[in-house]
């Protein structure tokens, strides 16, 4: 008896000391843990439109469309889940997960990211090539690794263009004498 | 030295089992091409060129070249950016819209583990416009055959000969 | 004062309804309800029949299957009421958005007032929504655009 009545007596001490277990939340902020991740954010800085985060995406939400001479890059985040592919596959890390998790909305048209991109075309044929950030970043890797390549001019033709031009260029063909 | 192939452009007549044997080999997924140029066929696969552009703009270090010289993409490692695409000098790279991965030429690297020839060269039987061999006996035997003038090795690697036909140049644009 | 928002001004009750939600969602609901988060704070509490509600807490990406018993429940809900779509799934259809078993979301079927995303929402997330259905709260989320050739100017 006495027992058990010290028993509920420490019980009673132990939810004394407990105090509030409550979060003031949301009337006080509460930020999540350091590998939180949030709503993607897109660096249109350094993003050049190569659809690399669409191919990866499981959900299919990041759309690129070409129409005319502009490439349309857009984010349906609705149905993210923020898995983070997007940001792992990017090569030029201009997807990040930022660690906004309140995304509660009442116009769904806010859970969107559209970018919009110039394409290059090929200059014999006309064919989408790619965006001009992708063939200025082809162009400025080429020319900067070791050793160089001095003649980019064949990057703005199309792939069957390209295999119409090479033998016209000595620099590729690189005939042998036998 | 790593054996190579020897294209003669004026004996192909396009008859496309070339690339049938390639989309065989790669599960209907082929990287051999014949672009038409002025009564002439060029084959469009790739020539595993010495100092490869697609090699140095891969960012994911996915398009890399093995010790033997062979140029190839590791579809698990692309991301699908499509960079080497647009850095390859003879168009031989293409995008794969199903997987999401670009695709190039790997010179069939699970045959030439067991000592065969690439399905291409195996294949052109018809015409023999492809042969397989090494690079000294490939010059050596166009010189018998006297067809030894303007045989270029494109790109420069240990990839393709190519011989052009004289008439190529002068109306090809 | 709108009457809508009159009409919310006290406790409101909620119902759950898993329209076909993988559970990941509905934990988190109950994670909501436990004390360290304690949405009874705010009068909201789970009822046991849409009869009784006010709201209706809606998981998953309403399958073929569940429609029709969705309807019925937002039927059986006394007006004026009160949709919250909670998660990814109910909000757009999560990545089952195009597939022939599922309606690709919430508002397929019923007019929503409030999409909560996220796989799963943290709890402190749909608590922010619920406020924010309230009124007790402002929405912060706000679309992201960007077109080259006018940063090209600047």
């Amino acid at each position: 008896m006495l027992k058990h009545t010290i028993s509920e007596l420490k019980e009673a001490l132990i939810c004394l000391e407990a105090g509030q277990v409550t979060l003031p939340y949301p009337f006080q902020p509460h930020p999540p843990e350091g590998e939180f991740r949030g709503k993607p954010v897109l660096n249109s800085r350094k993003c050049m439109s190569c659809g690399a985060c669409a191919n990866a995406c499981p959900a299919r939400l990041i759309s690129i469309q070409d129409n005319g001479s502009i490439r349309t890059l857009s984010f349906n985040l609705r149905r993210c889940t923020f898995c983070g592919l997007c940001r792992d596959a990017c090569p030029q890390e201009a997807i990040t997960l930022s660690s906004q998790f309140e995304l509660s909305t009442v116009t769904p048209e806010d859970l969107s990211i559209h970018a919009e991109f110039g394409l290059v075309n090929c200059r014999e044929c006309g064919k989408v090539i790619g965006t001009q950030r992708q063939v200025a970043l082809v162009k400025d890797k080429l020319q900067t690794c070791e050793p160089g390549f001095d003649d980019t001019g064949y990057v703005d033709l199309c792939n069957s263009c390209k295999r119409r031009a090479f033998i016209h260029n000595p620099a590729l063909l690189m005939e042998v004498k036998a | 030295m790593k054996k190579m192939i020897f294209c003669d452009i004026s004996r192909c007549d396009n008859c496309g089992e070339c690339v049938s044997a390639c989309a065989r080999e790669h599960y209907g997924r082929n990287s051999m091409f014949i672009q038409p140029v002025s009564d002439f066929f060029i084959p469009a696969n790739c020539r595993h060129c010495e100092h490869s552009p697609c090699v140095e703009v891969c960012p994911t270090g996915a398009c890399s070249r093995t010790d033997s010289g062979v140029v190839s993409i590791a579809s698990m490692k692309c991301v699908g950016c499509q960079l080497c695409a647009i850095a390859c000098p003879f168009g031989a790279i293409w995008f794969d819209a199903l997987d999401k991965v670009s695709r190039k030429c790997d010179e069939c690297k699970e045959r030439l583990a067991y000592d065969l020839e690439p399905a291409c060269v195996k294949a052109c039987v018809p015409q023999h416009a492809l042969v397989y061999g090494e690079y000294e006996d490939l010059l050596k035997d166009a010189r018998d055959r006297g067809i030894h003038l303007n045989i270029s090795r494109a790109g420069g690697g240990s990839g393709m000969l190519i011989r052009i036909p004289a008439g190529i140049d002068k109306e090809g644009g | 004062m709108k009457p809508l928002e009159w009409c919310f001004k006290k406790s409101i009750w909620v119902y759950h309804v898993n329209a076909g939600s993988c559970n990941g969602c509905d934990i988190e609901i109950l994670d909501a309800l436990t004390p360290y988060y304690d949405v009874e704070r705010f009068g909201i509490r789970l009822v046991h029949t849409p009869r009784h509600a006010d709201a209706l807490l809606v998981t998953g990406p309403v399958t073929r299957q569940v429609r029709e018993r969705l309807v019925r429940l937002y039927e059986s809900t006394p007006d004026p009421k009160l949709v919250i779509a909670v998660g990814a799934c109910a909000t757009g259809g999560g990545i089952w958005h195009n597939t022939y078993a599922t309606l690709g979301g919430l508002e397929n079927v019923l007019p929503v007032n409030i999409y909560i995303p996220g796989c799963p929402p943290r709890p402190e997330a749909i608590l922010y929504g619920v406020a924010q259905a309230l009124g007790l709260v402002p929405g912060v989320v706000a679309k992201q655009e960007f077109a080259e050739s006018l940063s090209a100017e600047v």
